[in-house]
């Protein structure tokens, strides 16, 4: 991780897919070809859980993101 | 003849490895599901299996995008884990029994399955955990595993009818194993969850429970649904009940529900634990 540009040349991404890590932007990932499976593991890269990823994914804060999941146990 | 004694059910979310290692399982975020297997541990003091036989999906540590096998049934001697990225402890290794993987594998052949097979297999921790919460207290496992892989993760993924009769025909070759044998059965993943898109925390109760009313008394039910019905029913990642309805078919019937949990949300998961047994269970669950 120290050199990421040199990281993601050596696994040939594209433009479109260098540019979607640059920004660490997680639907842009998956636009260009990206699965959540393994983008996932950016909790162990960038430190980011499934609660950041699915907060940024529906423009939501990770509180808003929590709390919609919280929901979603009412009448069960 | 080997015969199955049960089945145990339930989720694989990665974070509950990190709340194992932690030590969580009395905080009350952890504790209600932590709980749900409680009955699977008081089953489990009278019911010791030779062999578990594990349904699940890799999640990167065997096949990567440019491989991906559809159904994969591994025949090592021993499986270890790795490194998966999460920034969790490596798991404990499991001895296998190549003469029994070989077994299924030469049955599920000839009843025209055409699976991968892997004399070396990683387990990842949608293995692992599962173990890890069935024998929290094991150092190491006296069981050996037979454990096969169904992609759930890269379409085009296979049919639930499909996963059903594979789990079927897997019951038959345990049933022609000629060993005096206890066989317990895994199934692991689920129940409804969506990592990825705008639709991303997205969670069905009521889906979930049509498939925890329907597994034990009447699995057919399940294959109602295509592949992508599910997606659309259950989230991207909810498809995982692929593996549910390939471990309940390697159960053969009839079987009984003996303990069922479920709750919202562990991560983005509704998770969930059931344990099934057989009329081979030795004690009442």
């Amino acid at each position: 991780m120290d050199d990421e540009d040199a990281y993601c040349a050596k696994f040939k991404l594209t433009c479109e897919q260098r540019e979607a890590v640059r920004q660490r932007n997680v639907l842009a990932m998956i636009a260009a070809g990206g699965n959540v499976y393994y983008l996932a593991k950016l909790a162990g890269i960038f430190g980011l859980n499934v609660q950041d990823l699915g907060a940024q994914q529906t423009g939501k804060s990770v509180a808003e993101f929590k709390q919609m999941m919280l929901d979603q146990a009412k009448g069960i | 003849m080997a015969k199955v004694i049960g089945g145990v059910f339930t989720s694989h979310v990665p974070a509950i490895g990190g709340a194992i290692a932690k030590g969580l399982q009395d905080d009350p975020y952890w504790k209600p599901f932590f709980d749900g297997l409680k009955p699977v541990h008081e089953w489990l003091k009278h019911n010791k299996p030779d062999y578990v036989v594990t349904f699940s999906n890799d999640h990167g540590l065997n096949f990567f995008l440019d491989k991906m096998p559809t159904f994969a049934f591994g025949a090592a001697a021993q499986y270890d884990n790795a490194d998966e990225g999460w920034g969790l402890p490596i798991f404990n290794s499991v001895p296998g029994s190549p003469d029994f993987s070989w077994h299924i594998i030469n049955t599920l052949v000839e009843e025209e399955f055409d699976i991968v097979t892997c004399q070396e297999m990683l387990i990842d921790h949608a293995l692992s955990i599962p173990l890890e919460l069935s024998w929290p207290d094991l150092k190491s496992y006296d069981f050996k595993l037979v454990p096969l892989g169904i992609n759930t993760v890269q379409h085009p993924l296979p049919s639930p009818k499909r996963a059903l009769a594979l789990g079927r025909a897997v019951h038959k070759a345990i049933q022609s194993w000629d060993a005096d044998a206890k066989v317990l059965i895994f199934g692991t993943g689920g129940l409804s969850h969506q990592l990825d898109g705008e639709r991303a925390g997205f969670m069905n109760p009521d889906y979930d429970k049509f498939c925890l009313d329907n597994l034990p008394s009447n699995p057919d039910a399940l294959t109602q649904h295509s592949a992508l019905d599910i997606v659309e029913l259950s989230g991207s990642q909810g498809i995982e009940i692929l593996n549910w309805i390939a471990a309940r078919g390697a159960m053969g019937d009839p079987v009984k529900e003996a303990s069922r949990s479920y709750h919202i949300p562990i991560s983005n998961t509704a998770a969930a634990t059931v344990l099934m047994t057989t009329e081979h269970a030795l004690a009442p669950a």
